[in-house]
C-alpha cells in the first residue's frame, strides 16, 4: 500500500485551464436515468502507441462503468471523417513521452458548439498507467456531472489462502490485487476508516476467539483495537471516524456497543437477550441500522446512535441481515434469504419500496456501498465459487472483480488521497 | 513410548501413595462437592495402557471408593499429565460433537445424550481446560453466524456447568461458518456443519 500511495503522489496537476463547468451538464446530472453520451478520440502520442491505446481503453471501461456516462463510437462520414453527432461531449488526449515519464494532456469539448469545457495536463510513469487512467476518469466524471466517480477507490476483501482467510486489496475494477495480511488465521469483515488510512476488522490472529484489530496502511501493521478480553465482531467506523460500532458477545448473547477511535470508552447500545449484530451507521452518524432476531427471526432494525428509539424496518421474509446504510442516507441495502439463497435488497429508511437487485443465481453476501452511493460491491457464489462482484445501485452492470475463488466480505474504500 | 510407560507406571504408583496421604483433605472435599453420587472417575493408572474403545465404557457402572486418586496426579507431575492428556482426548472423541437444527441453538435430545457422556468423562479430569467451538452451516450471514455459533457453544457450556463442570475450565469460541467440516452445499453437509465441538486444551 505504501507503494500505491506513492504512485498516486507522482501525478501532479501541472495546469488547469478553462475548468468552467457548464450549466448544461450539471442539469443533466439531476436526471438520474439519463447518461451523458461521450466520444473518446484516439489519443495522440509521440512514441508509444501501445501505452496510449491502453490508457484510452482503461478510461473507456471506467467511464462506461461510472453509471453517469456512456462512451459511444464516433460516426464515420461517407468521406471517412469522424462525426460526433451521437455524443454530447468529445474527449481528446495526447501522450508526450519525456525521459522516464510522460505527460498526458486531455480535454473536454462540447460537440454541438465546439466549445472547450476544460483542459488538464497530468504527469505519470508508465508503470503507474492504471492510476493515471483512473485519475483522468474520475476527473472527467467530476467535470461533467459535478460528482467524482469511483475509479480512484479501492476494495478491501477477504480471500482464502493456504492456512487461513486473509485481507486483500484491489482497485475498483479488480486489477492490482494484493494481500494485506499473512497471519494464516481467520480475518473477516474489513471496514474502512473515513480517511482511508486504516481498516478495522474481526480477527482470530491473536489466539482464542474473535477480536477486533486495525490494519494501518502506512505501517502495514496490525494492532489490536480493544485491549480487554472478550468476544468482539462486526466493527464499523462511524462516518466521522471518531467512533466504532461493534458486537460484544457475553455469556452467549451478542449486543451492539460503541467505542472511541482509540478503543476506549465502551458504551452499550442494546441489552436485548436476542442476537443483535451487524451495526451500520447512518451517514449523519445519528442512527444505526442492525440485525436482530428479537422477533424470532433475523430482521433489520434502526436505533438512535445512543441505543434508544428502536424500530423494526423489515417485515417480509424470515431471514434479513447484513444491512448497510447508503451514503446519501435514503436507503438500506441488505441480504434476504430466498429459496435460491440470499439475495440483495434495497429498502427506503421509511420501510417503503422494497426491491430485489439480484437475479436468484446463487447466493449473495455483504453488500456495501461505493463512497458516492452509485455502486454496490458484494460477494456471490453465482459462478459456483465465491467471488467479488460490483454493480450499479439499481442492480445493473454486474461486474465480476475476482476470479480465484474463496473471495468474500468486500468493503469499498472512501475516495483515496490525494483526491479528497 | 512403551518403555517410557513401563518406567513411569511404577513411578506413578509411588507418587500416588505419597500424594494421597499428604493432600487427601483438599482433594477429597472438592471432588465430593461436584461429583455427587453417580459419577465415578475411572482409575487413573491403567488408562494409558488400555485401548481407547474400552476406555469409553469404563466410567459408567462400578462405583469405586477413592475419588481423590486422579486429581493429585494431574496436578503434581508434568510427566504424568503428559500421559493422561491423550486419554482425555481419546475418551472425548466418542462424544465431543453435538449437532443443531438450522438457525437454532437449543440442545436436541441426541445432543443431550452426547453431552451427558462428555460430562461424565470431563468429571474425571477436573483440571482439564476445554474449548467449546460453536459452528454454523453456510446458509446465514457471516455476522449473524458468528453470534449464532457463540450461542451454540454457550448452550453446551451451560449444560456442562449444570452437570457440575467448573465454569472456569470451559472456554467458548464461535467460528461462525468459517470452518465447515464438510465443504458440501447440501442438507447432509449443512447438518454436519451446524455443530459444537469439545476440544481439550493442549496445556495444563
Amino acid at each position: 500500500m505504501k507503494k500505491n500511495l506513492s504512485l498516486i503522489c507522482l501525478i501532479s496537476f501541472l495546469n488547469v485551464t478553462g475548468s468552467s463547468q457548464t450549466d448544461v451538464f450539471l442539469k443533466i446530472q439531476s436526471d438520474e436515468t439519463r447518461k451523458i453520451n461521450v466520444a473518446i478520440a484516439e489519443f495522440g502520442t509521440n512514441q508509444n502507441p501501445e501505452l496510449a491505446i491502453n490508457l484510452r481503453q482503461i478510461i473507456i471501461d471506467d467511464l462506461n462503468y461510472s453509471g453517469f456516462l456512456n462512451v459511444v463510437d464516433p460516426l464515420i462520414s461517407p468521406a471517412g471523417d469522424l462525426i460526433f453527432d451521437n455524443s454530447e461531449v468529445i474527449i481528446t488526449g495526447d501522450v508526450t513521452h519525456k525521459s522516464n515519464y510522460f505527460n498526458f494532456v486531455f480535454g473536454l469539448t462540447e460537440s454541438v458548439t465546439g466549445r472547450k469545457l476544460m483542459t488538464k495536463s497530468l504527469r505519470s510513469y508508465p508503470f503507474a498507467l492504471r492510476v493515471l487512467a483512473h485519475t483522468v476518469s474520475d476527473e472527467i466524471v467530476y467535470q461533467l456531472c459535478g460528482e467524482y466517480g469511483n475509479a480512484c477507490t479501492k476494495i478491501a476483501y477477504v480471500t482464502e489462502q493456504k492456512g487461513g482467510k486473509e485481507l486483500a486489496l484491489m482497485d475498483w475494477d479488480g486489477h492490482r490485487a494484493t494481500l494485506l495480511t499473512r497471519n494464516r488465521s481467520i480475518n473477516l469483515l474489513p471496514c474502512w476508516s473515513n480517511d482511508g488510512e486504516s481498516l478495522i476488522f474481526t480477527t482470530y490472529a491473536f489466539g482464542g476467539g474473535p477480536i477486533l484489530a486495525r490494519y494501518i496502511f502506512k505501517d502495514q501493521q496490525i494492532e489490536r483495537f480493544i485491549a480487554r478480553a472478550g468476544t468482539f465482531t462486526s466493527p464499523e467506523y462511524s462516518p466521522n471516524g471518531k467512533k466504532v460500532a461493534f458486537v460484544l458477545t457475553y455469556e452467549g448473547n451478542a449486543d451492539i456497543y460503541t467505542a472511541d477511535r482509540n478503543g476506549q470508552n465502551l458504551q452499550r447500545l442494546t441489552s436485548n437477550p436476542a442476537i443483535d449484530t451487524a451495526p451500520s451507521w447512518s451517514p449523519n452518524g445519528r442512527e444505526i441500522v442492525f440485525t436482530s432476531d428479537r422477533s424470532g427471526s433475523p430482521q433489520i432494525y434502526i436505533m438512535d446512535a445512543e441505543g434508544g428509539n428502536v424500530r423494526r424496518l423489515t417485515y417480509e421474509n424470515n431471514y434479513n441481515s447484513s444491512p448497510k446504510w447508503s451514503p446519501k442516507g435514503d436507503q438500506i441495502v441488505f441480504v434476504s434469504n430466498q429459496s435460491h439463497g440470499f439475495q440483495i435488497y434495497l429498502i427506503d429508511v421509511t420501510g417503503e419500496n422494497l426491491i430485489c437487485l439480484t437475479d436468484n443465481t446463487g447466493s449473495y453476501e455483504n453488500p456495501t456501498w461505493s463512497p458516492n452511493g452509485s455502486h454496490l460491491v458484494c460477494a456471490s457464489n453465482r459462478s459456483g465459487r465465491w467471488e467479488i462482484y460490483s454493480m450499479l445501485r439499481d442492480g445493473s452492470l454486474l461486474r465480476q472483480l475476482t476470479f480465484t475463488g474463496g473471495n468474500t466480505g468486500p468493503a469499498w474504500s472512501p475516495r483515496l488521497k490525494p483526491f479528497n | 513410548m512403551k518403555k517410557l510407560l513401563v518406567f513411569l507406571i511404577p513411578l506413578l504408583c509411588i507418587v500416588l501413595m505419597f500424594n494421597t496421604c499428604s493432600k487427601k483433605t483438599a482433594g477429597v472435599q472438592e471432588d465430593k462437592g461436584e461429583a455427587a453420587a453417580k459419577v465415578t472417575p475411572a482409575p487413573e493408572q491403567p488408562k494409558p495402557v488400555q485401548k481407547p474403545d474400552t476406555l469409553a465404557q469404563a466410567p459408567a457402572p462400578v462405583v469405586t471408593p477413592p475419588p481423590a486418586e486422579p486429581k493429585p496426579v494431574i496436578a503434581d507431575t508434568q510427566k504424568v499429565a503428559a500421559i493422561a492428556e491423550p486419554s482425555l482426548k481419546d475418551e472425548l472423541a466418542q462424544c465431543n460433537t453435538v449437532y443443531f437444527d438450522y438457525d437454532r441453538y437449543d440442545l436436541r435430545p441426541d445432543a443431550i445424550a452426547t453431552l451427558e457422556k462428555a460430562a461424565k468423562v470431563l468429571k474425571q479430569y477436573p483440571n482439564a481446560i476445554i474449548t467449546i467451538e460453536g459452528h454454523c452451516d453456510e446458509r446465514g450471514t457471516v455476522e449473524y453466524n458468528l453470534a449464532l455459533g457463540e450461542r451454540r457453544a454457550h448452550a453446551v457450556k451451560t449444560y456442562l456447568i449444570n452437570y457440575g463442570i467448573k465454569p472456569d475450565n470451559l472456554i467458548t469460541i464461535s467460528y461462525g461458518k468459517e470452518r465447515p467440516i464438510d465443504p458440501g452445499h447440501n442438507e447432509e453437509a449443512w447438518a454436519k456443519n451446524r455443530r459444537a465441538v469439545l476440544v481439550p486444551s493442549d496445556s495444563k
